[in-house]
């Protein structure tokens, strides 16, 4: 087991600034971070010889197009929507591990602000369909009835959890509150200068009930992206590297469809998470950090459960008291997340974590922290998690 | 002003065109694998059971209950706008598989998870006939 565990390292991080529109395509804002990532690790652009496309709006082709690799070995694009930035550790680490490439780069360039709203219309709908796994299905047996957004799938599956386990929804305001607090120390976070106070969350409109208007996560355009090497070859270069421990992908049974599913709480971050903690020799509570994938808040919770940090309804409890701010038990999205910092598919809470683990985290820093997890969560219920130390 | 048209589904797919046959004539049709008699929805090539793709369609009762909801307050597309607020609902055959649809007949914050529910069928256009869904009688 584990293979790759500790033989291959994040060695570089790179995004652009985060917008609420653009006139730059995203492979454009894909480039300029995949450049900056190149820099920050040392290297050149010819030196790439793998190209990573956690979920593929665009292909592999298209950025060695600019990036111009001397020779590219090695493609992938992994398409379990916002599970798939994490995941794509798993496929560089085992490209690299096996020898296949030495130095491989995971890319996003997205306009999910300026491309993806169905709310105004002026998306097309068979389109929008085919974003998502199974489009047949979503076009033929959900849209004629009015369900076409994220967060309405996943409130299926939270009001569900909220009823079964016993959840108070106003619990849910820990996360935006943490998430609030730690965009105020990154300049990179779009909501630096607009704190969020809990009489603010709790007076904002429910949307999807349970989810009221602070429980979602931004919707940005930008570009994100790092750089993975043998941990041999990582001595050599210009940053402390950032050791993978252990990436790992799962997935629920029936992954494509809530409907045809026995199990609502057998998702993938269930299925993979135990397997990472065992490749990685470590357990839950050993976690310094973790930066969980927060499209909406109570993603987050729900997270924390499947994962093991406490048991499946034990997750209000977990959040409260400030628990998962900077100075609590198990600070998480120190960067502000999806909540507070931008969309950029979770590519940023990876980056986090490496600056966590250089000690570049600035006024966020958590002191002397040697180890974290990051996840995330796409699709129906996919998930991934990579265990990262220094 | 631009005038929004609900999506409505296509109804001629070999995979799922039964289904909306089905519908037309108010039943509630479902696949049911040849070799295991497992039942399922939405139409798929395989069972998953035994992997046979041999069905047959047999009709469900349209007994069911609420599994789960999801309520939109402002509608997800500008041509539910008259719907909104609303819920899309998960309904649970009592032969076992579920089912979604849009909830009517019923107030979004009056929905409890496990209230008996029966389909309702709604002709959105002269070929397509839509299956919502609404409290039954326990
Ligand atoms: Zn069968």
């Amino acid at each position: 087991m584990g293979s790759y565990s500790n033989n291959t390292a994040i060695v570089g991080i790179g995004e652009t600034l985060h917008v609420r529109g653009t006139e730059r395509t995203a492979i454009s804002l894909g480039l300029e971070a995949s450049m900056n990532a190149i820099d920050d690790a040392g290297l050149r652009p010819e030196d790439i010889d793998g190209i990573v496309l956690p979920l593929g709006l665009h292909r592999v082709e298209e950025y060695a197009a600019g990036l111009n690799p001397t020779d590219l070995k090695y493609h992938a694009s992994i398409e379990i929507g916002g599970a798939s930035t994490v995941a794509s550790i798993q496929y560089a680490a085992s490209a690299i591990q096996s020898g296949i490439a030495e130095y491989v780069l995971v890319v996003n360039g997205s306009r999910m602000f300026s491309d993806m709203r169905a709310q105004t219309g002026d998306v097309n709908l068979d389109w929008l369909a085919e974003q998502f796994p199974a489009g047949m299905l979503r076009r033929n047996f959900e849209m004629p009835y009015g369900l076409m957004l994220m967060p309405q799938y996943y409130t299926m599956i939270f009001n569900r959890w909220v009823r079964d386990y016993n959840i108070d929804p106003d619990s849910f305001c820990h996360v935006a509150l943490a998430a609030s607090k730690h965009a105020q120390l990154n300049d990179n976070a779009m909501l630096k200068g607009k704190q969020l106070t809990e009489e603010k969350y709790l007076n904002a409109p429910l949307l999807h009930p349970p989810l009221r208007r602070f429980d979602y996560c931004l919707e940005s355009d930008g570009g994100s992206a790092y750089l993975l090497t043998s941990a041999e070859r990582a001595k050599d270069l210009k940053q402390k590297p950032v050791y993978v421990m252990a990436a790992t992908e799962g997935h629920p049974d029936s992954p494509d469809d809530l409907c045809a599913r026995d199990h609502l709480f057998t998702t993938g971050l269930s299925k993979c998470a135990g397997r990472a903690f065992e490749t990685a020799g470590v357990k839950p509570d050993d976690l310094e950090f973790a930066q969980i994938y927060d499209c909406f808040t109570a993603t987050v919770m729900l997270q924390m459960e499947l994962m093991g940090l406490c048991e499946m309804g034990g997750s209000p409890d977990f959040v409260k008291d400030g628990n998962i701010e900077l100075g609590g038990k198990l600070p998480v999205n120190t960067h502000g997340g999806l909540l507070a910092e931008s969309y950029s598919m979770g590519m940023n809470h990876v980056n986090e974590a490496v600056r966590q683990l250089r000690g570049d985290a600035g006024e966020r820093q958590i002191e002397g922290c040697s180890l974290g997890a990051v996840t995330g969560w796409g699709d129906f219920g996919d998930g991934s998690i990579a265990i990262v130390r220094n | 002003m631009t005038d929004f048209i609900k999506p409505l589904p296509h109804t001629d797919q070999p995979l799922t065109a039964p289904y909306w046959e089905g519908t037309a004539k108010g039943e509630l049709k479902i696949k049911k694998c040849q070799s295991c008699g497992s039942l399922q929805f939405p139409p798929r090539e395989m069972c998953k059971r035994c992997h046979s793709q041999d069905f047959d369609w047999v009709a469900a009762s349209g007994k069911a209950s609420l599994f789960t909801y999801s309520p939109a307050i402002t509608p997800a597309h500008p041509s539910f706008k008259d719907d909104a607020p609303y819920a899309v609902v998960i309904v649970e055959l009592e032969e076992g598989p579920r089912m979604l649809g849009l909830a009517t007949n019923v107030a979004v914050d009056k929905l409890e998870i496990g209230m008996p529910m029966q389909p309702v069928y709604h002709k959105a256009s002269d070929d397509v006939t839509l299956v919502y869904w609404e409290p039954a009688a326990a």
